[in-house]
């Protein structure tokens, strides 16, 4: 927890003389379901992220409670019995683009990886991620899809259930992130 | 006339699981209670709202003057992001910069790396 609000003071503070990109509408969802009759499926159309061009770090924030599903009730057990987003309401990930270089990237997608930290439920994760860059009007596109363990973030999934969640949840963001908005 | 006791309570139990699976399925996939219909925790400027600690989650209504407009999206009074649904393009597309709006949504949070409160599902109100 201490590593974050660090992270986010040298991170804000760096940002202010660099060049950022950033958006406020990026699209985050995840599976987390074994193939059932309704799948376990969400997304986040307003996760908010910054890349700092010079350096290739990047922040994301993202508030649980903003996951949309389509049945209502799925959504209301996901945040209460599952993500206890009314203590942990947000989601983030800390970390940097491993060699990173704005003017190389192009219109054509190019294969980058990330290591950082990913903090769910208070549970920070050090991670290393593949992801997707390239180059759009104002700014850049960055998608990316991993799993994480939901153990990992002491995600538990009564026995009655284990066959409909998956241990292993897939998570997917696409973010167009554009000249510091 | 055993037989036709025994189909009676098998239609009985075939009515009543029937009626259960209807009110298990109803409410299993009951829709989303629209905004519009929520009600409001808080109503109120924007010097209130940020000293107000609103619960995040909150469906607030908030009077306060566009400090920016952007794709999707429009800033009140430099601190707060406010996020609408597609259906609402039409109503917020005739927001201004410096235009003073009524408009209703859910209070998500603060969101640490922008700095800002962040509205969402917002949709406009009348304001008279």
């Amino acid at each position: 927890m201490r590593f974050r609000f660090l992270f986010y003071f040298v991170f804000l503070t760096t940002l202010a003389s660099a060049q950022k990109y950033a958006t406020r509408s990026g699209k985050t969802s995840f599976i987390g379901s074994e193939e059932t009759f309704e799948q376990i499926k969400a997304v986040n159309n307003v996760s908010t992220s910054i890349i700092d061009s010079s350096s290739g770090d990047i922040a994301i924030l993202l508030f649980i409670s903003a996951f949309d599903f389509e049945i209502s009730l799925m959504q209301e057990h996901f945040n209460e019995n599952y993500m206890d987003s009314s203590k942990y309401p947000k989601a983030t990930f800390s970390g940097n683009i491993q060699n990173f270089s704005f003017k190389k990237l192009s219109d054509s997608q190019k294969e980058h990886k990330i290591r950082g930290v990913l903090t769910i439920r208070g549970i920070e994760k050090e991670i290393t991620i593949s992801c997707h860059l390239k180059k759009i009007k104002k700014g850049l596109s960055l998608k990316t899809n991993f799993n994480v363990l939901a153990s990992d973030f002491e995600i538990k999934i009564p026995k009655v259930v284990r066959n409909k969640i998956s241990q292993e949840i897939n998570i997917t963001a696409e973010y167009d992130l554009i000249d510091k908005l | 006339m055993i037989l036709l006791t025994n189909y009676k309570r098998a239609l009985l139990a075939l009515g009543i699981l029937m009626i259960s699976s209807w009110v298990l399925i109803n409410y299993a996939y009951k829709n989303e209670v629209p905004v519009s219909e929520k009600k409001a925790v808080f109503s109120g400027e924007i010097s209130d709202f940020i000293n107000a600690n609103i619960v995040e989650n909150s469906v607030i209504i908030l009077k306060a003057s566009v400090t920016a407009v952007r794709d999707k999206e429009l800033e009140l009074g430099s601190v707060i992001s406010v996020q609408y649904l597609e259906s609402e393009n039409q109503s917020f597309r005739v927001v201004e910069k410096g235009d003073l709006i009524l408009l209703k949504g859910i209070y998500l949070g603060y969101d640490d790396l922008f700095e800002e409160y962040k509205l969402i599902n917002c949709i406009l109100l009348d304001d008279e």
